[in-house]
This record gives structure tokens, C-alpha cells and sequence, in this order.
């Protein structure tokens, strides 16, 4: 799974421009998948049918757009002015190299001698080419870029770019592989542009209604000495959505996540989060309603270059949804 | 069975379309309240469209259906109502407290005209006057919870809460440019009728006249939904903030400039455009030697926020005219930049094949 | 009246929280039972109940009204202190001092308590005691465990009632009231009477009432800002001066004069309350829904939204039940074309 993480991080899908992160993902999903399609937006959607006639239906979905960067301008003295596709904080920026779709690498500039406050907003940055002729800029308006990959081991934890982004199709992949005969009707959404606003999973259309629906995705670790929220960490195991910003996720699935955790003595932890969406939310308030939840793995220094995550943590929410989605009853009846 | 050739006509904005589009910025259609541009619409598409029909919340919805067998179904946006005001409380003696409807730009309104209500009564933007204003106040901007509407002494109309007000402007030609309220989006929905008026037949043309833009893109969604498209293109109106910054600094964030023609959107703050449609529009002006540019990619949103989320997914792009002064009493647009804007549509239109949307996003 | 008002004061004290909304859901169709021919819970927790018109086939009119409240969630613990997060839009100001019931294995009650080292009002510095030792206490409640308001009702005269969840058990109250009225007489029209989940968090309850009910048109009934201290006139609606009827882009045009013209006609006193962007209620989401809903607001004045001890007095609530019913007994197909806009 590592190097499937590693390849998948590597590879540019910033929102909105998600086909090549796609096209990977659907070269390693083909054969254990009996159809999928892609829809208006690009969203993937596939689906693994079960044996049965009376079996049950469940819903995975997992954003496989990356934060990135656009470019805005091309300024008088050869810089290029961008600003972001998604949550970008300002302070994950200075000093980092960015690849463009097609290719050409750039640094986003900064300087130890300027104040804090000259690049307090993406406004006040630029990326630098290289140039030495300053007018032969290779990028134009409009032009997109992701961070420049370097996945790396450090200690118990693993860091890369878009760890937000691919974890969770790692995770969905993994799934497919494992399993051979499934009891209940699968569907599997990759779904785009989660980072701007949910709206691949707003637009993403659902033919059969499940009887569950999980959000896979990460959730930050928060590092505020005085937080009320139960603090997620690295490496104590799969999140448990209990809230996220206003949204409140359906008891039944809650318990369908603990009960098999439980099960298969995986420790799992509980995420209470106020400001982040989860496009759970945007599943269970469509159509006549849908009983849905979320289920995150923990990540430091979210929305920066280099993501930490824990790969025990990603194997034990493997685990879990594994054992979620062999369950003839997916322990509704729990 | 004879398909009619379709022959690739060049439109021109001449007096009958400047007059049409003085006609469409006069007429007063603040968000919620679009009935004297939906008149003007409705009459002038009647004799072009196969159906014509209002839907729930008042958006026009015509179609002019392709000819030859299946063709592709071309969703065309523009709305028509525009950022203005609405009297909230009556303090008695003509005076009343309002609120803006849409983002107006506040810096732009104090001592304006205004017309309110359906028979567009006059009333103005009142403002305490310079002299009894405070040192430090004179500086600033006025608040807004410190203006107020004011209806003359007497309010013989009996305007009430509730009543709309727009900005008093009339519309006006000068040379090569266009002065008047609303531009955004009349300009828009002039292009849209002429666009119905002259559809191409290799699509069915589905046109949206929407409603309720300017106060989160409401009508658009609702009328993509009953559009059903396969891909759509909105017809708006942005931002030219070409004018030189303090002590002639770059102007870093000009969205885009006039006499530069159409501008295609990449990315706004609600949708990333479908880049297949991006790479249409651009090679058909690169084809046809239309000039066009690129708007800057951040803030701002158009009815394609509503359009392109709907179930399925609908691959959508916008493309607007630039008007300096949008959301202010007096915009102004080049003929010239309408005229290559509608051009660039309408030859973008009559290239669109089965293959458009062949390869996914 | 006197059965109004005990119902709504027991509305008022029985929790509905956001994803627990089953207690309140319950005593609301204990209340509407005596009115309803079908009930039906939707996936996602939302009381729907059918009422049949005189008509064949007629056109239906959803009146909606959400029954979930504010309140908390357990996030987790401090030795033997509870800590908190928020459900919905919770003013930290008024949560000192508060006493709470936290849902847990069994109903607990507690007290919200600042954190004394802390200057900043912010649910982040806020804790519960118990009174329970940290080990039982974890036997008991556990992370997303939901806390509700634990006010008893508390009556002033002329039928005033002030406790919690006024916003929305108000609005419930009158659609009882409706139904009763309806019940009494005859209407061409199907009713859906809706009471949601979701309105305080992610709309999820109107979203799916209007895909899965498809009314001809809706009539959200939510409450507004009752003038009170520290309120401006202009921002606020008087006590006792009858509901408020909604006006703006997110109403139709004569629904809003249908409603008008009824109310002066019975004598119905009411505040025009302009919306002049979006509502703030399900309407904004019920409007926009697939092929659009002509929509209607009605609003409930009360004082003090948000906090435990809203108040709200009973004439607004049966004079908002009474138009509202009046409405509904005088829709017929003439509406339905009135509805539309010039073509």
C-alpha cells in the first residue's frame, strides 16, 4: 500500500483537473470492479455487484482532487502572481516548489530579510522560474500547479504532498483488491473538486440508494494547547465522525463503524471538528435522505507540502471498512 | 429529408441591437423582481422559439431545437436581474432605511438617484450634508446604516416596505461605448436574444433568461434542472478594473480589460470551468481571428455555480463582456467587446460537434 | 387554547436534537394524530403526515416546520468535567450558569460552568459538571452524546410562554393548530404537514422533504425577532401584533398577497417582515429545490432566540394557525394559475 500511496501522491490532480489522478486510479481498479463510469464533472463512479439478491448496498466515497495553485497574472518584472485552488494556507507557501500540469517547475519566492507581513496573503507572493531572460515566462493566466512531489519516510509516519487526496483512494483501492465475493452491492465514488466547495459529490448522481453511505478522508490532528475538541492523533487509529462543522452524521452508521471496530479489536478514535466539511454531509441530505457517515484517517500539517500520516492508521481503516462491508447486515441491525 | 445548410452569418451590434439593449438596461429588474426585463425578453424571442415557458420562480425558458437527428444539447445562460435596493423600515416623513439587494458597490451610492417600485417613482440616496459632518467622517465612506432613501416629503404613491429601488440611470452611446445601469447582465441577455433569434442548427439551443443571480445564482439551478443540458455556456458580464492603481502602481488584480474582447473564465469562486469547453472557445477565436481574453482566475461567480452541480454533472463555461463600474450607478462597456463577445459565442456554437465532449474531464 | 399551551410548553421541554430528533418526533405525532390519515418517518428522521383534501388528484401544499433545536455535543472529558462543542448556532454567551441534560447511557443532568483561568467567552473554555466522578462518568456518557437545554416552561400572563426551544416547537404549535382548524372544516387540497430535522445544521430536512413530498407549494413557518431589549426597532417585530408574513426574492409575489388579503380580511393583525436576499429559513432551500417551489414564510415573534428562555405568546401562534388553515380551506385551482409568472 505504501507504494501505491507514493505513486498516487505523486501524480498532479489539483481541483478541477483531477484526469490524471483518475486514469491511474482506474487502471488499478479495473479488474476488480464489474462497471464504472464517469460522469459530467469526472467524477468515478464504480461499482462491485454482489451474489445475492437480497443483499445490502453501500456507498464509499473518496475525494481525489489536491489543493493547487492558479496562475493570475504575469508581472512586470517576469513573476508569476497566482492564488489557490482550495484551502491554501499563505504559510505553507514560501520557499516551496510547485509543478504546473504540463511539466514546467516553479518556486513560490520568498526571502528571509522581507517582514512577516510581505507575505501574509497569496497576493503578496509570485512564483519564480528561473528566467534569466525575465520576459520568457512558460506559464500564462489560467495555468495550474500542485505541490512539487517528495513523499518521504520520517520516524513512524509518512510525509507527502496530497495525502489529502489520495489516502483515502489508496484505502478504497486496497478494499477492492482484498475482496472477492462481497455480500453486499458496492459503490465506489472517486469523486472531484471536494477542496473548492463538495461539488463533485454534490453533482454526483446516485442510481441505487444504499442503506449506507461512508466518507473516507483525513482529518487534521489539532495542536491548540486549550482545545475542547477531542484531540485526533497519529498512529491511536481510524477518526470516527461525530461532527463536522454543522454537520452531524447518522447514528446508525456511527454505530455500524464502532460495532465493527469493535469487532475486530481496531482502536479507533473520535472527530469532532468545527470548521471542516465532510462530503458525507452533501450524501445523507440528498435525494429522500441517506444514512451517512464519516470515517478519517489522522493527518498533521494538513493543506502544506508535506502531509504526515501514519500508515497503521491507514492499514487498521482498511481494516475497519473491510470488515464494515463483509458484514452481511453492515451491522445496521446492531 | 432536407437539412437547411446552415451558413455561418456574422452578427453585428448595430442601432436595432444598441437599441434593445437601451430598452433592457432601462427597464428596472432587481433581484426577485424581474418582471419589466421578462416583458421585454418574452416579446422579442416569441416569434424565434419552438417553446417558450416561465417556470416557478419566474426564469424565461425557450428552446430552438437543432435539425438532422440527435443533436447536442446547448444550455445558454444570462440573467436578468441586477443588484439594487429594498426599503425595509419607515421612519415616517418620505424616509425609510434600506438594505442592498446583491452586492452593491457602497462606496458608489450615496447622493445617487434612484427609481422605485413598478412605476419607478423617484427617490434618492440621501446623505447628511458635508458641512455638518464631522472632520474624521468627511474621509471615510458613509456607512451604510447611516443612509437612507428618501421619497420627498409627501410619498403621495404610498411606497411601503418591501418596495425595490434601482439606480436612475439612462442608458447612453458614446462613440465606441456604452454607459448606462445594469450592464451586467443586460449586455448578456441582449446577446441571448440575438443568439435565439439567429440559433444555430447543429444544436438545440436551450436558453435560460434566470433570475435571482446577483443574490446567490438561485434561478439557475432550478432551470437547469428542467433544462436537462449536456454542457453549458453562461453569457454574464465582469469586472474591468483596468484603471491604474495609486502613484501608477501595476494593477495587479484588473480581472480584465476593456477593448481586449470576450473574456473566457477558467476559474471563479464557484465553478472551475470545463476545460474542454475552455480549449472550443479558445481554438474557434483562434480559427476565426476573434480577439478574446483570459479573465483572472479568483473571486466573483456566475449562474454556471448553479448549472454545472446539477445530478450528472454538466460540463459549463462562462464567457463575458467586460464593463468597468459593474454594481454601480453608471458601467460602461465597448460595442466593440460586446460585439467579438457575441461573435466568439455564436462561432463557438456552430463548431460544436459529437466529439466536443467525447474524451472525459 | 389551554391544551395549545400545555402541548407547547411539553414541546418545549422534551429534547430534539440534531440527529436525535425521535423524542420530540414522537409527542409531535401524539399531536397531530387526532388530524392525520398517514404518518411516515423519513430516512433521515423527519415526521411527514398526509392529510387528505376533498378533491380527486388534487394539488398539494407542504406546510413545514423544523423540530429540531440547538444545543450541545460531549467532546470529550477534563478529569471530571465534560467538555463541549456546539450544535447549531449556540450563543456561548448565555451558557454559563445553564443547566443541562446530557444523553447519554441514561439522562444526566449538569450545569455549564466557565473555566476559571479564561477571559474569552468561547465554547472552547466551557465545561459541564456533573457532579458524577470522572470513572463513573465515562461508564455513562460518551464523546457525541447530546446535551439539550434542561429549563422547565415557565408561563406569564396572557398566555406567554418562555423556556427552550420556542424556535421551532413554536412554529409546530402552529401547525397543530392548522391541522385542528382543518380537521374542523373542509379542503379541496392534499396537506403534507412536515416537521424536519436538520434546519439548525445542514438543511438536510427540507432538501429531502421537498424531493420526496414534490408539493405545488410550501408554506415554511419558522420564528423571527421578537422586539425585546437591546433590539433595534427596525430589526425586530412586536410581541403580540401576530406573525409576521415574509417578503422578498425567496417568496412568491401573491402567495405573499393571498396570504395579505386573508389576514385583512379576518382581522388578522401582522408585521410585513422583508427578506431582501435570502430568508434564513428552509425556504431557501425549499424554493430552489429541483423544479422550484413557490414558497411562503411565516414567522413567529419571540424574544431572546437562541438562548433558554425564548418567549412567545400563544395569540401568535393561533393567529398564525389561523391564516395559515384559512389559506389552505380557500386553495383551489385559480391559485395554482395565479402562480404564474406573465408569459
Amino acid at each position: 500500500m505504501k507504494s501505491l500511496l507514493e505513486k498516487l501522491t505523486a501524480i498532479p490532480g489539483p481541483s478541477g483537473y483531477e484526469n490524471r489522478i483518475r486514469s491511474a486510479i482506474q487502471a488499478e481498479i479495473e479488474k476488480y470492479t464489474d462497471d464504472f463510469n464517469i460522469d459530467g464533472l469526472g467524477n468515478l463512479i464504480a461499482h462491485k455487484r454482489s451474489l445475492s439478491s437480497d443483499s445490502k448496498n453501500i456507498l464509499l466515497i473518496t475525494h481525489m482532487d489536491e489543493i493547487g495553485f492558479i496562475v493570475t497574472n504575469k508581472d512586470k518584472s517576469g513573476y508569476a502572481r497566482f492564488t489557490n485552488l482550495g484551502k491554501v494556507p499563505p504559510a505553507s507557501c514560501p520557499g516551496r516548489q510547485v509543478e504546473f500540469l504540463d511539466g514546467d517547475r516553479g518556486l513560490i519566492g520568498s526571502s528571509p530579510d522581507l517582514k512577516n507581513e510581505d507575505f501574509v496573503q497569496l497576493e503578496d507572493m509570485f512564483i519564480d522560474f528561473g528566467m534569466i531572460d525575465k520576459q520568457k515566462l512558460p506559464v500564462k493566466i489560467g495555468d495550474i500547479a500542485v505541490f512539487a512531489p517528495s513523499f518521504a519516510d520520517i520516524g513512524d509516519c509518512l510525509v507527502s504532498k496530497a495525502m489529502d487526496g489520495r489516502v483515502g483512494a489508496t484505502i478504497l483501492i486496497e478494499i477492492l483488491r482484498r475482496i472477492n465475493k462481497s455480500p453486499n452491492e458496492i459503490t465506489m465514488i472517486f469523486s472531484v473538486q471536494k477542496q473548492v466547495g463538495l461539488r463533485g459529490s454534490t453533482a454526483v448522481a446516485i442510481d441505487n440508494i444504499p442503506d449506507m453511505a461512508i466518507a473516507i478522508d483525513v482529518t487534521p490532528e489539532l495542536k491548540h494547547p486549550n482545545q475542547a475538541s477531542n484531540g485526533v492523533k497519529l498512529g491511536h487509529g481510524p477518526g470516527i465522525l461525530l461532527k463536522s462543522g454543522r454537520y452531524i452524521p447518522k447514528a446508525s452508521v456511527k454505530n455500524a463503524l464502532e460495532h465493527a471496530a469493535n469487532s475486530e479489536n481496531i482502536a479507533c478514535q473520535h472527530v469532532i471538528r468545527e470548521n471542516d466539511e465532510s462530503e458525507a454531509a452533501v450524501i445523507q441530505k440528498s435525494y429522500a435522505g441517506i444514512n451517512a457517515g464519516g470515517l478519517c484517517v489522522p493527518c498533521r500539517y494538513q493543506h502544506t507540502a508535506a502531509e504526515m500520516v501514519n500508515m497503521d492508521d491507514i492499514s487498521n481503516t482498511v481494516e475497519l471498512l473491510y470488515t464494515v462491508i463483509m458484514e452481511p447486515n453492515l451491522f445496521t441491525e446492531s | 429529408m432536407i437539412i437547411k445548410k446552415q451558413t455561418n452569418q456574422t452578427l453585428h451590434i448595430r442601432e436595432k441591437q444598441i437599441n434593445l439593449l437601451e430598452r433592457l438596461s432601462n427597464a428596472c429588474g432587481v433581484s426577485g423582481d424581474e418582471a419589466e426585463v421578462r416583458r421585454i425578453v418574452l416579446d422579442e424571442i416569441r416569434p424565434y422559439a419552438d417553446e417558450i415557458s416561465v417556470d416557478t420562480m419566474g426564469n424565461v425558458l425557450a428552446i430552438k431545437r437543432g435539425q438532422g437527428g440527435k443533436c447536442m444539447r446547448v444550455m445558454l445562460a444570462a440573467h436578468m436581474d441586477e443588484v439594487g435596493f429594498m426599503l425595509t423600515h419607515d421612519e415616517g416623513k418620505g424616509i425609510f432605511r434600506f438594505a442592498q439587494v446583491g452586492g452593491v458597490n457602497s462606496h458608489f451610492i450615496a447622493g445617487k438617484p434612484i427609481l422605485v417600485g413598478p412605476n419607478h417613482i423617484p427617490g434618492i440616496i440621501g446623505v447628511t450634508p458635508i458641512h455638518l459632518t464631522k472632520k474624521k467622517a468627511q474621509k471615510r465612506p458613509i456607512p451604510l446604516d447611516d443612509l437612507r432613501i428618501d421619497l420627498g416629503l409627501d410619498n403621495n404613491h404610498n411606497i411601503k416596505i418591501g418596495a425595490r429601488g434601482a439606480f436612475a440611470t439612462r442608458f447612453r452611446k458614446q462613440d465606441n461605448s456604452l454607459f448606462g445601469k445594469a450592464l451586467d447582465d443586460r449586455l448578456g441577455v441582449a446577446s441571448l436574444i440575438e443568439l435565439l433569434k439567429y440559433a444555430p442548427a447543429n444544436i438545440d439551443l436551450l436558453a435560460a433568461f434566470t433570475v435571482q443571480e446577483e443574490v446567490g445564482v438561485r434561478g439557475a439551478s432550478v432551470a437547469a434542472y428542467q433544462c436537462q443540458p449536456d454542457m453549458a455556456i453562461v453569457l454574464d458580464s465582469t469586472p474591468a478594473r483596468d484603471i491604474p492603481g495609486d502613484s501608477d502602481r501595476e494593477s495587479k488584480s484588473y480581472n480584465t480589460h476593456l477593448d481586449a474582447g470576450p473574456a473566457i473564465y477558467i476559474s471563479d469562486r464557484g465553478t472551475i470551468s470545463d476545460p474542454r469547453l475552455i480549449r472550443h472557445i479558445i481554438s474557434t477565436a483562434e480559427a476565426e481571428g476573434l480577439p478574446y481574453q483570459i479573465r483572472q482566475p479568483g473571486g466573483g461567480g456566475t449562474d454556471a455555480g448553479g448549472i454545472h452541480k446539477q445530478k450528472g454533472g454538466i460540463p459549463s463555461v462562462s464567457v463575458s463582456v467586460p464593463g468597468r463600474y459593474l454594481h454601480t450607478p453608471i458601467s460602461i462597456a465597448r460595442i466593440s467587446d460586446w460585439e467579438s463577445t457575441l461573435r466568439l459565442v455564436y462561432s463557438s456554437l456552430l463548431r460544436i460537434d459529437g466529439d466536443i465532449l467525447a474524451s472525459p474531464r | 387554547m389551554d391544551d395549545l399551551l400545555a402541548q407547547l410548553t411539553n414541546l418545549s421541554m422534551t429534547p430534539g436534537l440534531p440527529g436525535n430528533e425521535g423524542p420530540v418526533r414522537e409527542l409531535i405525532k401524539k399531536h397531530w394524530q387526532p388530524f392525520i390519515d398517514e404518518f411516515r418517518v423519513s430516512k433521515l428522521g423527519s415526521l411527514y403526515a398526509y392529510k387528505r383534501g376533498e378533491e380527486a388528484d388534487p394539488p398539494g401544499v407542504l406546510i413545514t416546520a423544523h423540530m429540531d433545536t440547538i444545543g450541545l455535543m460531549v467532546a470529550g472529558f477534563l478529569d471530571q468535567f465534560i467538555r463541549i462543542t456546539a450544535v447549531g448556532g449556540v450563543d456561548p454567551r448565555v451558557l454559563p450558569g445553564q443547566l443541562v441534560h446530557v444523553h447519554g447511557k441514561r439522562k444526566v443532568a449538569g450545569v455549564v460552568i466557565e473555566h476559571p483561568r479564561t477571559s474569552d467567552l468561547d465554547l472552547a473554555h466551557l465545561l459541564v459538571d456533573t457532579g458524577i466522578n470522572e470513572n463513573e462518568l465515562r461508564e455513562i456518557i460518551r464523546p457525541g452524546d447530546l446535551v439539550s437545554f434542561a429549563n422547565q416552561a415557565v408561563s406569564f400572563e396572557k398566555n406567554g410562554v418562555c423556556g427552550a426551544a420556542m424556535d421551532n416547537r413554536a412554529s409546530i404549535t402552529t401547525l397543530t393548530h392548522t391541522l385542528a382548524i382543518l380537521s374542523a372544516n373542509t379542503h379541496a387540497w392534499d396537506v403534507w404537514a412536515a416537521a424536519t430535522v436538520g434546519e439548525e445544521t445542514t438543511g438536510e430536512g427540507a432538501a429531502t422533504a421537498a424531493y420526496e413530498i414534490k408539493p405545488s407549494l410550501a408554506i415554511i413557518v419558522d420564528t423571527t425577532f421578537g422586539a425585546g431589549p437591546g433590539n433595534q426597532t427596525h430589526e425586530t417585530y412586536p410581541l403580540r401584533g401576530g406573525p409576521t408574513l415574509g417578503w422578498g426574492p425567496t417568496v412568491h409575489p401573491v402567495l405573499f398577497d393571498t396570504f395579505r388579503e386573508h389576514a385583512d380580511r379576518l382581522e388578522i393583525s401582522y408585521a410585513i417582515e422583508v427578506m431582501p436576499r435570502r430568508s434564513g429559513t428552509d425556504a431557501d432551500i425549499i424554493q430552489v429545490a429541483g423544479k422550484g417551489i413557490p414558497s411562503m414564510v411565516i414567522s413567529i415573534p419571540i424574544r431572546n432566540m437562541h438562548t433558554a428562555v425564548e418567549l412567545v405568546y400563544m395569540a401568535d401562534i393561533i393567529q398564525a394557525g389561523r391564516l395559515i388553515a384559512e389559506f389552505i380551506q380557500d386553495a383551489d385551482h385559480n391559485l395554482l394559475d395565479k402562480l404564474h409568472w406573465e408569459a
